[in-house]
């Protein structure tokens, strides 16, 4: 376009050329018709001959006039007299002839050369002027000759600019194409200067991945600075030096990139942060062994992540129900129902916990903790006992959260938050459990009549199954939802001892093989027992759970520590439960021939927890009381089976407390450790 | 691995602390073709040895007892500084890869490794 212009204003100049030729042209001309010859010089012999002629005529008239006057005057003169004056008056005549012919004569040959002077003049100018003609045509034909060049350079211009209008329109094409490609490109696209700026183009995706409309020229790092953890910061900048760096190799660079894929925290307008996951790629543009500039893509990888994580966590809850599945078929069904009733309970007395207002204690909050610590363990007992492994595992998760509530010298109503999350996962693993085991029965159902195993020494009730014909469905009812009917819910399968018996046995057995122990366990149930009211037996049940684990944790020792004790290996853990006769009383031994209490341990761990001060003397019976403190416990760690602390103190709570009982400790170390608990008969 | 660099002018510290890495680098590298070859088990011992036998090729451990990777690769440097150094890691994180190519390693390789890997990495380091 430039080009284009600059041409224009110098064909005006040239075009005007040709005019001031023309006049040069007719000044010449001019200087050339000059006369050479001296043009003034007949006009003044003109002159001199008229006035010799009136100088004659003068004289003639004189000479008459002297004539006459001679003739006329009375004085007689002698003809010598008048030839005399005749003749004088001819000399006079002569003399002033002569001199007016030399005077006249001497002007005209001034005049001569003066006219000679000034044709030699006009012969010089005449000379100059032609040179100064040639000159000009010199020059004439000298700007002849530009014009040409000009013209030429001109036509070659007009080319060069035809040929730039070509390539701007292919450039104008290229810039478009590049535009279209920035503008609908799915990533955000740009190219990194040495200096860390983006440079001038970048795509439209990456303003709304960055969410920033001014881009060019920023520095990339400061744009990303305040999106990434803090931590990240430093081993960003070192990248982008190593990737400026022509000797690092390229394959380690993109190994290494630590912004693969990212989640980046953009601030969100109605406050808090909006993650956003983004993958970044790097790649180098070297020039001369130099690396120019890096091109950097990012692509919003926010979806993907989110369907990953989702088809992982469907994963996960997939394994977990087939593990749930399988567990539900190795369960009783008849105890199965009796967990998911007595779960709903515990949930809707846990509930209630949370939902009570007022409270007399000094510390409401802990005193709700401790109360739902108490429900969700003696739950979790009883998930043991059934072995329902994963119920087992949510509800330790439960008490870890209450545990670190218990710890928590400032509990506020806030921190109950992630027990109430916890709890409702436990609430939802129950509803699912149901759904499954309605699944279940209808399958069952839909192969034939269930059939459900008879437990030993107990009689148990025959699944309730309304019996469907197989091979002719109700019409419009289907098969599987006819069959919904859960075996054994109606009515309890067992007598509440043989229940006893059951559960208890199964939680030790999977507690021994949980901790390589051996046990059995050696009843003595009288029919007392069974007569007592349905509260006694879900508390004395919780009581014996506790005492029944506390011997395999704490009492029974492993295989090989009781052979080189002397004892078999196998340990032995005693229950009875007798009526004591003329009193109104029930009571329930628990005995194990174990390593009895560690005093030393119980008391070193009192002084660790801060229980009691160190040096000071404990006698046996203020040992005892410790181990009923709320949070006491001699187990170095947290496992399902103990190390909580919360066992004991939940059995002084049911049994005195809620039963109005007595507890009683017998020990000797090294060979027997057993619990007394009695209680009234109602 | 494409053709095998000619290392026969070349000598290489194998930097480990832990014998069976040292002997799996030794035989995964075919060590014989070196002109040279020493171990060393921890950061010191490699010092030392490095100042002794000055070699062209390190692999070197970032954990190991006495002195870490990272000060010896950049107390090595300071006394040799063309040496072509690998890091041979554990730690696989790409901070500290970052951290370990910015102080001047030129190839840095996770445990656990195949041969493969690792004589490509070295190809590309001499080449």
């Amino acid at each position: 376009m430039l080009t284009q212009k600059y041409v224009t204003t110098h064909m005006d100049t040239l075009t005007a050329l040709p005019s001031n030729s023309t006049q040069m042209d007719s000044i010449a001309a001019a200087l050339a018709a000059c006369p050479t010859e001296n043009s003034p010089k007949p006009e003044r012999s003109n002159g001199l001959l008229i006035s010799l002629s009136v100088i004659f005529v003068l004289l003639a008239l004189g000479a008459m006039a002297a004539d006459y006057y001679i003739g006329t005057t009375p004085v007689s003169l002698d003809k010598t007299q008048i030839y005399s004056i005749q003749i004088a008056a001819l000399a006079l005549l002569l003399v002033i002839f002569s001199i007016s012919f030399f005077y006249l004569n001497g002007k005209l040959r001034k005049s001569h050369e003066e006219a000679k002077d000034q044709a030699f003049d006009l012969q010089d100018a005449k000379a100059e002027l032609q040179k100064a003609n040639t000159r000009l045509e010199s020059t004439k034909s000298d700007l002849t000759y530009s014009k040409t060049q000009v013209t030429n350079t001109l036509f070659m211009l007009n080319n060069a600019n035809q040929q730039f209008d070509i390539i701007t329109g292919e450039l104008d094409a290229a810039k478009r194409e590049t535009d279209a490609i920035f503008a609908t490109v799915r990533q955000g696209l740009f190219l990194m200067k040495p200096d860390g700026t983006i440079g001038a183009q970048s795509s439209v995706e990456l303003k709304s991945i960055l969410q920033t409309s001014e881009l060019s020229g920023r520095n990339f790092l400061t744009i990303l600075r305040p999106l990434l953890p803090e931590k990240r910061h430093k081993t960003i900048s070192d990248y982008f030096d190593l990737l400026f760096d022509p000797r690092k190799n390229e394959k380690q660079l993109h190994k290494f990139n630590p912004l693969k894929c990212v989640e980046l925290n953009f601030a969100s307008p109605d406050g808090g942060f909006q993650p956003k996951s983004v993958e970044f790629v790097f790649q180098r543009i070297v020039h001369d062994n130099t690396v120019a500039s890096v091109m950097v893509t990012l692509l919003d990888v926010t979806e993907r992540i989110k369907l990953e994580a989702k088809l992982q966590a469907g994963e996960m809850l997939r394994e977990k129900q087939i593990d749930l599945l399988f567990e539900i078929l190795q369960v009783e069904s008849a105890d199965l129902h009796r967990f998911l009733k007595d779960a709903e309970e515990a949930l809707a007395k846990i509930n209630g916990v949370f939902m009570e207002n007022s409270s007399t204690s000094a510390n409401p909050l802990r005193d709700k903790v401790d109360r739902v610590f108490r429900l969700a363990h003696n739950l979790k007992s009883e998930a043991t006992s059934i072995g329902l492994l994963l119920f087992e595992k949510t509800v330790h998760q439960i008490e870890d959260q209450l545990t670190d509530l218990r710890r928590n010298p400032a509990l506020a109503n806030e921190d109950l938050l992630a027990v109430l999350v916890l709890i409702a996962n436990f609430q939802a693993q129950l509803k699912e459990t149901s759904t499954m085991v309605e699944r279940i029965s209808g399958l069952r159902h839909s192969f034939g009549p269930a059939e459900v195993k008879p437990v030993q020494g107990g009689a148990v009730a025959p699944a309730e199954v309304k019996p469907v014909d197989t091979t002719a469905p109700a019409p419009g009812v289907e098969k599987s939802v006819v069959s919904v009917t859960i075996p054994a819910v109606a009515a309890p399968a067992r007598k509440p001892s043989e229940e006893l018996q059951r559960s208890v046995e199964d939680l030790c057995q999977t507690i021994a093989a949980r901790r390589g122990k051996k046990a059995k366990i050696v009843w003595k149930i009288e029919e007392v027992y069974d007569a007592l009211p349905e509260r006694h037996h879900r508390l004395l049940q919780n009581a014996i759970f506790q005492l029944a684990r506390n011997s395999l944790v704490h009492g029974i020792e492993l295989p090989d520590d009781r052979v080189k004790a002397g004892k078999d290996p196998c340990g032995t853990v005693d229950i009875n439960i007798v009526c004591i006769p003329g009193q109104n009383l029930v009571q329930i031994t628990c005995r194990d021939d174990g390593a009895g209490l560690d005093v030393d341990s119980i008391r070193a761990r009192a002084i660790k927890e801060g229980i009691i001060e160190e040096g000071k003397t404990l006698a046996d019976n203020e040992v005892y009381s410790l181990i009923f403190e709320p949070g006491f416990s001699t187990a170095p760690a947290v496992t399902e089976d103990a190390g909580r602390g919360v066992g004991l103190d939940v059995l002084r709570d049911e049994v005195v407390d809620q039963l109005n009982g007595e507890i009683h400790i017998e020990f000797s170390a090294g060979r027997f450790c057993e619990f007394g608990i009695t209680v009234p008969r109602a | 691995m494409s053709t095998a660099p000619d290392v026969s002018h070349l000598k290489l510290l194998i930097v480990d602390d832990s014998m069976v890495m040292r002997r799996a680098l030794t035989v995964s590298i075919q060590t014989s073709n070196f002109q040279e070859v020493r171990s060393a088990a921890n950061g010191v011992l490699a010092l030392q040895q490095f100042r002794e036998f000055l070699p062209d090729v390190v692999t070197l451990d970032l954990t190991m007892p006495e002195l870490g990777g990272i000060e010896a690769l950049e107390q090595m440097l300071k006394i040799k500084p063309d040496t072509k150094i690998m890091i041979v890691s554990a730690l696989a994180d790409d901070a500290t890869a970052i951290e370990a190519l910015k102080k001047g390693a030129e190839q840095f390789i996770c445990k656990p490794f195949t041969p493969e890997e690792l004589n490509q990495a070295l190809l590309e380091m001499l080449s």
